[in-house]
């Protein structure tokens, strides 16, 4: 019976999966991309994700390679400096502000901020110049039956596609992990994420600011400014019910909880957007690899949003198969491009997911102690600077 | 033809002949069949489903497919795929297969074609199927080669061969020969002969020989904490099976 057969099937169409379908369309691979939601790219769709994504400086070389970073510059706020804000004291006020300057490390800014609602409009638009890319929204992965030589898929429509690598990108809950019978690692915290939009009277400076007090980081993340004022993505976590509570509270509580909460940074923050609700859990897969399947971004790890690592991460995934892909192109998917792939991003997610879990763990604490213990730890680090500037480029993922 | 005339080896059918009363008791002699079928029948179904593109969660998957099961025994695999929808041909050296097959296919409410003959026979006739089963039969065979040819000549364009053997190596001499037939007792002694078993780098070839195209293959691997069978596609140092296909017109 017929069967579509292409080098590259890709199963998710988030930023990770269709980044990936742009970078190996311009790598010259045929590519298929299938997901079964079509991305909300304007900011008003109900279910446009209203999270941002910084991309460290790593990434952009990915993104450059994909043939989006021209697209995605005019769009990105610069992350020129991260700030933590230790507000975990008797009272709501920062008792501690440290900052990390990218200038101590790089004459480049940490990172480029961008919502990702846009860069999907963007990432989008890019895969339309792309002949030997064919993205198909509405369509989810069925079935997965891997053979020697080629990955056997048959999507929700009944078509039959052969490829000879196969991508999950399929997130937390990946369709293709599952089908494979690869195990995860799961970690919960009972923690959820709001992410809004705020705009505020007084400039970020690209900075961006992450405010510790207890039940986890109020993170605000710059974005370019919204007619006429200064803008910035917010990432709050805490415990899931309180989460929900604030989701639903009507606007003029929420923004008064809000700007308790924020310690005053900005001055008074004015919600701009609709607010959604993400689930916080740490996961890790066992493998990110198995016969004619690599397994990328949140298929493969999930992590709390701190730090900018997740789809930074993801996009490491990204280039590590790119460079192997374009390196052995007649290799493509065999057993040993892949488990090439799984010796070098295996080890360095796991080391980056333990990482993330304790720094969230850390940052949960509401017992006084611990909490005074943290600040302690903050200003070790800050105050160690041949330290901190290791962790910085470990951040960066700079080498 | 007789069957004795085939690449079939006449001392081998008469081994199995004396244990064919036992082919449905799963503590019985055939034991380890039994234990295996489930990791192989997930590995046919799924490789019948994907290159017909059936539906394995539907009503009657595999109603319009000609499956052909070679040396079926007592119908360990004809009655799963007749169960499927498919129409069953399962064919056997052994002359007292056929009744206690038949015997328990009616017993099922089955419909099942069971025919005491060969491969070259019935290669001979013209017949043609969809997917033919070659299962744990090529170690048995006097001439690999020319059984596989008839295998071959079975396929329709298109068709899908998957044959199962054993490795040689030595744990698989341990494994299949020692540990099964002299240690365990799951074999009667004398069931396999080590020298006649295939690894999967000469089987691929033998296929490939014989006009088929190689696309698969997948160690069965005994896991003795669990007690039961898997698939992978790592270790095929004792059982494995291969698919491949017959070219297309």
């Amino acid at each position: 019976m017929d069967r579509i057969q292409t080098d590259i099937l890709i199963s998710g169409g988030g930023v990770a999966g269709l980044s990936a379908a742009a970078a190996f369309g311009t790598a010259g691979f045929s590519v298929i991309c299938v997901d079964p939601v079509a991305p909300a790219t304007a900011e008003t769709d109900a279910d446009a994700d209203l999270r941002t994504t910084a991309f460290l400086q790593p990434s952009v070389e990915v993104l450059k390679a994909a043939g989006l970073w021209d697209r995605l510059a005019p769009h990105a706020a610069d992350l020129q400096v991260m700030r933590i804000v230790d507000a975990g004291g008797a009272l709501p006020e920062p008792r501690l502000i440290r900052d990390f300057d990218a200038a101590d490390i790089s004459a480049l800014p940490f990172g480029w901020n961008l919502p990702n609602w846009l860069l999907r409009r963007e990432i989008v638009a890019r895969l339309d110049e792309l002949p030997n890319v064919d993205f198909r929204p509405g369509i989810a992965t069925r079935d997965v039956l891997t053979r020697e030589g080629a990955a056997l898929v048959t999507l929700s429509d009944g078509t039959r596609i052969a490829a000879r690598l196969l991508i999950g990108a399929d997130g937390r809950n990946s369709p293709v992990r599952n089908a494979l019978g690869i195990g995860v690692r799961t970690m919960r915290y009972g923690q959820k994420a709001l992410a809004f939009a705020v705009t505020h009277p007084q400039p970020h400076g690209n900075i961006s600011t992450e405010v510790h007090r207890s039940g986890g980081p109020f993170t605000l993340v710059p974005l370019p400014d919204r007619q006429g004022r200064p803008c910035s993505a917010v990432v709050w976590m805490d415990r899931g019910p309180e989460t929900l509570r604030r989701a639903a509270l009507p606007e003029a509580a929420f923004e008064e909880e809000m700007n308790i909460r924020s310690a005053g940074i900005y001055g008074p923050l004015t919600l701009a957007s609709r607010r959604s609700v993400w689930p916080i859990i740490s996961q890790i897969a066992a493998r990110m690899a198995a016969e004619r399947t690599a397994l990328m971004a949140e298929a493969a790890h999930v992590v709390p949003p701190i730090g900018a690592q997740g789809l930074n991460m993801s996009l490491a995934d990204l280039g590590v198969l790119l460079d192997l892909a374009r390196a052995t192109p007649d290799r493509l998917g065999d057993r040993r491009m892949l488990e090439s792939y799984h010796r070098r991003r295996w080890p360095d997610v796991k080391a980056r997911v333990t990482g993330i879990d304790l720094l969230n763990r850390a940052s949960m604490t509401g017992v006084q102690g611990l909490r005074d213990l943290r600040a302690g730890a903050l200003n070790a680090l800050y105050a160690a600077g041949p330290l901190r500037k290791t962790l910085m480029r470990a951040g960066l993922g700079a080498r | 033809m007789q069957a004795n005339e085939s690449t079939v080896d006449a001392g081998e059918v008469a081994k199995f002949e004396a244990m064919a009363a036992e082919w449905w008791d799963p503590h019985g002699k055939f034991k380890p069949l039994h234990m295996l079928n489930p990791c192989r029948l997930d590995y046919i179904t799924r490789q019948i489903g994907a290159e017909f593109g059936r539906d394995l969660t539907g009503p009657a998957p595999f109603a319009g497919l000609r499956i052909l099961d070679i040396g079926c025994g007592g119908g360990l695999l004809s009655e799963p795929m007749a169960r499927l929808g498919a129409e069953v041909v399962g064919a056997d050296a052994a002359p007292r297969n056929i009744p206690v097959a038949q015997l328990h296919a009616a017993q099922s409410g089955l419909e099942i074609d069971y025919r005491h003959t060969t491969a070259e026979a019935l290669a001979e006739s013209g017949e043609t199927f969809d997917a033919v089963l070659n299962m744990e039969v090529i170690e048995h065979v006097a001439d690999p080669a020319s059984y596989l040819g008839a295998c071959r000549a079975l396929l329709r364009p298109g068709g899908l061969h998957l044959c199962s053997t054993i490795n040689r190596n030595p744990k698989s001499f341990a494994v299949a020969i020692v540990g099964a037939e002299h240690v365990m007792r799951w074999l009667p002694r004398g069931t396999h002969e080590w020298s006649k078993f295939i690894t999967p780098d000469e089987l691929f070839d033998l296929l490939r020989q014989a006009g088929l195209d190689p696309v698969d293959r997948k160690g069965f691997v005994f896991n003795p904490l669990a007690w039961r069978w898997a698939l992978s596609d790592r270790d095929l140092s004792v059982n494995y099976v291969t698919a491949s296909l017959s070219p297309v017109g």
